[in-house]
């Protein structure tokens, strides 16, 4: 249900320079600006999966998607005093969300690069991610392998790519983002979406080829 | 692993940009003729889009039951504590300025107060030397006459005179 006062905003507004106001969730969060707790709660719950399941996907670690996603869901929360629907909701939410999960990255690269410093004297060395696919691969004939395991090759494929290439390729395919909105989230331009999904694209097709060539 | 397409790289982006309805129409004409004309860049694409399907095998990610209650909850946190905050700005701004001029009144006062102890106490008073030596300064003339004080002192023991007309200690 839409407020009095931010009927009047969309009112005001000229909806054909402002098309994202027609967004059901920029008008959630029209509201939750206004101090609708209830628009915002609905917010959540509308995104809180989805977001999961990419930091998830992203992190490999479901505690530290769910501590990312609150994280992301409380910095919308400070910043709806100065919200302004510039894009469509989604397309903000997953730029705080890349945003977020590139600090993570980098702190998280900082730690490995020091476990992997432990491990360079050692006996076991850290083994390619590719290498851990051929490995599942070889005792995993195409036509025989169990849904379970298919989704650890899906899986670990798309842990070899990189961050960027990830990120991409879930908010095109599981959020259905177009090239021009990921670039918004990811601070691209489309073209360089559109490079960087076909790179993702080829890696992935040429580590489940396996199973691709033999469906 | 699969040999690679005769495709430039940017045929190959132009051929995932399709699969993915982005490109624009001259482009994607030009697509349409080379998967027309070539069998190869036809398995390429289908190759394609059945590794996109595949991601749909990815394990589903489950939400705790409880992430929305905390996440409300730190959202109520947080607005509390903004709140609270907020109202410690607004009362702190004219309390500060009652006690910066409390204080200002304070230091006058203490200074004002320092200045005239220290004036009455430290720096000599003129007019209290006058005031005590007023008895002599009245009889100065018949002390000038008097040219030797022990008979002075003999005529005050003859009592002759009244209380009010002793000499004055020295």
């Amino acid at each position: 249900m839409i407020g009095p006062d931010l009927e009047r905003y969309v009112a005001a507004s000229d909806t054909s320079r402002i098309p994202y106001l027609r967004d059901p969730d920029v008008q959630l969060m029209l509201r939750a600006q206004q101090g609708d707790e209830a628009a915002f709660a609905e917010l959540v719950q509308t995104y809180q999966d989805r977001l999961i399941g990419i930091f998830r996907h992203l992190l490999s670690d479901q505690d530290a998607a769910e501590d990312l996603a609150q994280e992301v869901f409380l910095r919308i929360y400070r910043a709806r005093d100065r919200y302004q629907p510039t894009a469509r909701f989604s397309t903000w939410l997953f730029r705080i969300a890349n945003n977020l999960a590139s600090n993570k990255r980098r702190s998280k690269g900082r730690r490995r690069e020091v476990a992997l410093n432990i491990h360079d004297s050692g006996p076991i060395g850290i083994q390619p991610q590719e290498k851990l696919i051929a490995d599942k691969s070889a005792f995993m004939p195409t036509r025989q392998a169990a849904k379970s395991e298919m989704r650890e090759v899906v899986r670990g494929a798309l842990e070899s790519l990189n961050e960027r290439q990830k990120m991409a390729l879930l908010l095109h395919k599981f959020e259905g983002m177009s090239y021009s909105d990921i670039g918004v989230s990811m601070d691209m331009s489309a073209a360089a979406v559109k490079s960087l999904l076909s790179r993702a694209r080829d890696s992935l097709r040429e580590k489940l080829a396996r199973y691709v060539n033999g469906v | 692993m699969e040999p690679q397409s005769s495709l430039s790289p940017e045929q190959r982006a132009d051929l995932v940009a399709y699969l993915d309805g982005e490109l624009d129409h001259e482009s994607a004409v030009a697509i349409e003729r080379l998967l027309a004309a070539s069998p190869e860049v036809r398995r390429e694409a289908e190759l394609l889009s059945r590794t996109f399907e595949l991601l749909e095998e990815l394990p589903h990610v489950a939400t705790s039951k409880e992430f929305t209650a905390r996440t409300l909850s730190a959202i109520k946190v947080n607005r509390i504590e903004k709140s609270g905050s907020g109202a410690v700005r607004l009362w702190s701004q004219p309390m500060r300025r009652a006690v910066v001029a409390a204080g200002s009144v304070c230091a006058l006062v203490a200074a004002a107060l320092v200045g005239y102890l220290s004036t009455n106490r430290w720096i000599p008073d003129r007019s209290e030397a006058l005031i005590r030596d007023l008895p002599v300064i009245e009889n100065v003339d018949k002390y000038a006459e008097v040219e030797d004080i022990a008979f002075l002192r003999a005529l005050e023991r003859s009592e002759m005179f009244n209380d009010s007309d002793r000499l004055p200690e020295f």
